[in-house]
């Protein structure tokens, strides 16, 4: 699968050329057998890159293709398909339901597709270190132990591309080697292409495209 | 795992923060106005039936005639109507129809032929008014040249006159139906010109004197025993439109014009309890309307309060269809319970006023309640769809 950008620029930033160039008003392209690192400061549009990805914004001039279809003219429907097929995000505001527990936030996600076994989730609980917090409610979680769960969450679909917005801002160093270890391996092991903002760190892992904004 | 579970799941994190007070409050708005909706409409349809299944005479109609007063008899005046009164009458805004009822200018008789009675005979006044005016099916209410039977509406009084001279000649009294069933001989004509018909009871009323017989048989005899005098109209058929009878009664009163007394009084009543009920109606519609405001409102405060949720849920690739129809099953399942709640009161409180009804001489089929219910049922469909609707376009809002 390939993810074209043409020019893209979002409508709140078209006035300011300094951020023009790398992700905005550029050529850019994203295919599911690469690892692509866009490398940022705060306030580069980097969730907006995101979230243009997702579906959850239009405001850009432009255009972005999926397989060559501009995403401006995919249906609801459509968009729903992506988004549980084709598309795992792991968003900076986590996206997780507070009333929920571990255990509800995570089946809930892998009924959609029946993508794995509960046994094979706990098991993946279990390597970031939440086995004790399954039935726990996630309203009541630390914002690092959510964030490990969002994550877990987004390897409960099959997927062409995994888009990660800075996903280890909440955890410590060793927390976040695991977790990013966990979701190397799924990807390898899935062929899924990851796209990953990050405020500067490398995470350790050999990119194949490094999107650097100015 | 599957569907299953997950659309539960999916349930309990789109109905976790409803305010079950506001629940209750819309629930019971709806109980309160669709009960009182129901049953003012329900009564309305009853009160135009009231009478109509033993009458045969249709609703709103009355028989005018002008009062007889010393000037009529000494020929000052006179008890005519004439064709421009009859314009007048039928130009008022709140007369639907009027006609003049037509006598007969030759001789009739009517003359018992049938061993359940004995032998009785009697000249007697015939009148003719037409079809749309009666409330009788057509194929019974036909007569042709050639026709050897005569259908006839015999006057109530006619019939308590001949239950009277049944019982004084030691016999029972008949009912509608076996009356219905005794033979009778209508003859038109003198002693030389004379023909004979098989008499036809079909139905009876309380509301002209004289035997109904069709206009057919009226210009029949006419034209083939008439005496050649002119056709002279002394009274008339008044139709009302609905809910206007004060105005027909004033009309009455200014042209020295009588009617039946209780053709007056059940007119009356009928107009001021249908003004009633209408009210009733109308603000038990405000009612409705008013909870069916605060049912919606409910449901999008309900939805709006779910919005982080539903974005979320959308996010994570479920179909805005799945959404809606967890919503659309909710409200299905509320309507049904308001709706079954709605019919249990209405028949529990149909069938109280029925009893206070019943007792006061008023009879009132308890089990018709069809319309009603078609009725709500139509209302509830509506407020469903457009519930769905507006659930569908605030999901969408948040895709």
């Amino acid at each position: 699968m390939r993810i074209e950008f043409k020019n893209v620029i979002p409508n709140p930033i078209k006035n300011e050329l300094n951020h023009l160039g790398g992700l905005w008003g550029n050529d850019l392209d994203f295919n599911s057998n690469e690892y692509t690192l866009i490398d940022a400061r705060s306030g580069k549009g980097k969730s907006t890159f995101t979230s243009i990805i997702a579906g959850l914004r239009f405001d850009y001039t432009g255009d972005v293709f999926f397989e060559g279809k501009n995403i401006k003219n995919l249906s609801s429907y459509e968009w729903s398909v992506l988004r549980r097929s084709s598309f795992s995000f792991i968003f900076q505001d986590l996206q997780l339901f507070d009333k929920l527990t571990v255990k509800q936030n995570l089946l809930l996600k892998n009924q959609l597709t029946d993508f794995k076994k509960e046994s094979e989730i706990k098991l993946l609980i279990e390597q970031v270190g939440l086995e004790n917090k399954w039935d726990q409610v996630c309203g009541t979680l630390s914002l690092g132990q959510q964030q490990r769960v969002s994550i877990i969450r987004a390897l409960l679909q099959p997927a062409k591309f995994l888009v990660i917005d800075e996903p280890f801002s909440h955890l410590d160093g060793i927390n976040s080697s695991i977790a990013m270890d966990l979701i190397k391996s799924h990807c390898d092991k899935n062929e899924i292409g990851i796209i990953l903002t990050s405020l500067g760190d490398k995470y350790s892992i050999e990119w194949d495209k490094i999107v650097q904004i100015a | 795992m599957g569907q299953n579970s997950s659309n539960s799941i999916i349930r309990k994190i789109l109905f976790a923060n409803q305010d079950k007070k506001q629940m209750i409050y819309a629930f019971i708005g709806v109980l309160i106005g669709f009960v009182f909706m129901s049953a003012s409409v329900h009564y309305l349809f009853e009160l135009n039936k009231i009478g109509a299944s033993s009458e045969m005479l249709n609703s709103n109609i009355l028989t005018i005639q002008k009062k007889v007063s010393s000037s009529n008899t000494l020929s000052i005046s006179n008890t005519i109507f004439s064709d421009n009164e009859l314009t007048f009458y039928k130009k008022l805004p709140f007369v639907e129809k009027v006609i003049p009822v037509e006598n007969n200018n030759f001789p009739v008789e009517l003359k018992s032929n049938d061993p359940l009675i004995p032998y009785f005979r009697s000249d007697i006044f015939i009148q003719s008014i037409p079809k749309d005016f009666l409330d009788v099916k057509s194929n019974l209410w036909k007569w042709e040249s050639g026709d050897s039977v005569v259908p006839i509406i015999l006057p109530r009084d006619f019939v308590y006159m001949m239950n009277n001279f049944l019982t004084s000649s030691g016999l029972p009294q008949l009912s509608d139906d076996i009356l219905k069933d005794v033979g009778f001989e209508i003859q038109l004509g003198d002693e030389l010109n004379r023909s004979s018909y098989k008499a036809r009871i079909i139905g009876f009323t309380n509301e002209i004197s004289s035997i109904l017989v069709p206009e057919n048989l009226m210009r029949f005899g006419a034209v083939t025993f008439g005496m050649k005098k002119e056709l002279k109209h002394t009274q008339l058929m008044l139709k009302s439109k609905k809910g206007q009878f004060g105005l027909v009664e004033e009309l009455l009163a200014r042209n020295h014009l009588e009617v039946k007394k209780n053709q007056l009084i059940e007119g009356k009543l009928k107009s001021m309890i249908t003004i009633f009920l209408s009210a009733i109606t109308l603000i038990s519609l405000i009612v409705v309307i008013l909870s069916v405001i605060v049912l919606i409102q409910y449901l999008q405060l309900l939805i709006t309060k779910n919005a982080y949720e539903i974005r979320t849920l959308l996010r994570i690739g479920v179909f805005i269809k799945t959404i809606v129809y967890q919503y659309s099953k909710y409200i299905l399942i509320g309507f049904i319970i308001v709706i079954a709640f709605i019919t249990m009161i209405d028949i529990f409180l149909f069938r109280e006023i029925n009893n206070v009804l019943k007792s006061a001489g008023i009879f009132i089929e308890s089990a018709n309640y069809q319309n009603v219910f078609l009725i709500i049922s139509i209302l509830f469909s509506v407020i469903f769809i457009y519930s769905i609707i507006s659930v569908n376009n605030f999901v969408r809002k948040e895709f």
